[in-house]
Order: structure tokens, then sequence, then C-alpha cells
């Protein structure tokens, strides 16, 4: 696979890193997130593209910064993100909003999307290098 | 209250903004700036048909269903500002 570069816009200090997410057809908006074990995919972008609380393969405990949440896990079809690719993914999702999170990102990009990867994160030039 | 949008009329956000301020927006085949910088998809968009407008995210999600039929692909966008001076701690482990 050859680099690929990804510019990024932090505009304020406050920022977080936010990418694009292909979630099948429907483009959302994801938070790189080096710390996090697993992506994570609020269950609302979930439902409006079609899925349903019964697809869900089972629950986990997820131990977030407001202590420990119950979280729904569901096998995804298709996402992309950074040019990367995955199939019958396996993600976490809970509803984000009733957990006090009010932003405009959809998801986290956790480390089990990137680990097959070499990912640099480029602050001062903002761009991420994807190898 | 939440309506459904029954004019499938092309709005530009600007006046999506303006006729929805404040609510979460679902919008069909969405116009999006694709110049090639990772941001926030709420700063992409520019134009598309409002298809459902709620106070809330998971009033739109629980009304999709309804609303997408003939509708290729989809963003999900607030129309108001997030609140300023926040930080984050995302991670789960």
């Amino acid at each position: 696979m050859k680099n690929q570069r990804f510019p990024f816009d932090l505009s304020d200090e406050d920022s977080l890193i936010q990418i694009d997410f292909w979630f099948q057809k429907d483009k959302l908006t994801f938070a790189v997130d080096t710390g996090a074990s697993h992506t994570v995919i609020d269950l609302a972008p979930l439902l409006i593209a079609g899925y349903e609380l019964k697809d869900a393969l089972g629950t986990v405990e997820l131990e977030t910064g407001k202590g420990i949440i119950e979280a729904y896990i569901f096998k995804i079809a298709r996402i992309e993100a950074l040019g990367i690719e995955r199939n019958d993914f396996e993600i976490c999702s809970y509803d984000f909003f009733s957990n006090y999170i009010f932003s405009n990102f959809d998801g986290v990009l956790g480390l089990d999307f990137m680990r097959d990867h070499k990912i640099c994160i480029d602050f001062p030039n903002s761009v991420i290098t994807i190898s | 209250m939440a309506t459904t949008v029954v004019e499938n009329k092309v709005m530009s956000f600007d006046d999506i903004k303006k006729r929805y301020p404040d609510e979460w927006v679902l919008i069909g085949n969405p116009e999006l700036d694709e110049t090639p910088v990772l941001k926030a998809v709420v700063k992409k968009v520019q134009a598309g048909v409002v298809l459902y407008h709620s106070k809330t995210k998971m009033d739109v999600a629980l009304h999709a269903k309804e609303v997408k039929k003939g509708y290729d692909y989809f963003v999900c966008v607030y129309t108001g500002e997030i609140p300023k001076n926040k930080r984050y701690w995302l991670s789960n482990w």
C-alpha cells in the first residue's frame, strides 16, 4: 500500500481531529482517538443507516470518562476511513446524547481500526499519513 | 415538535440553518464540499433536501426509515452551535 496523506483541519486548540467516516453509503464524522481500544459509533447514525437493535450481536461493558456503560456490538458490512476499508467489522454502539455527549462527531476511531497500519499524525503540518 | 418535511426541495445549508435553527436535520443526497481536507461533515454540507428535523438526533434516527425512500445517502447534522469551551476525554478501553 502506497503512503496516503490526509490533511486535517484543527480549527482551534480545543478541536479534535475529525475525519470522514464512510458508513456504508453515508458520510459521518469520527474523532481520532489513539487512546481508545475500540471504535465506537453513536446509536443514532446506526439506526439512520437501517440497523435495528435486534441486529446487535450482544452487549459489552464500555469504560468511558463517565464511567462504565453498556454498549451494543454490531457487525457492519462495510466501513471506510483514512483510505482503510473494513468489511464485517464489529463496532460498539451506544446513545451518545443520553450519555451526555453532544457534539458534531458521530463516533470515535479506535485502535482496533488502525492496528494493521502505520499511522503518523503530523501536527505541525496538520497531516495524517497512512502506510 | 418535529415534523416530516414533505416538500422535496433542495435547499442551501445556509437556508436550512435559518429555517430549522438549533435542530438536527436529516439531509438526503447532500451536496458536500469534496476538497480533501478532513473536517466535520457539518462543515462540508453545502445543500440538500431536508427529510426530517427534530430537537434530538435520536428522534431523527427513529423516523429515518419512514422518510429515506428515494434517496441514496444521508447526513444528519446539527444546525446550531455546539457549545464552545469544551474539553474531550473520549477514550474507552
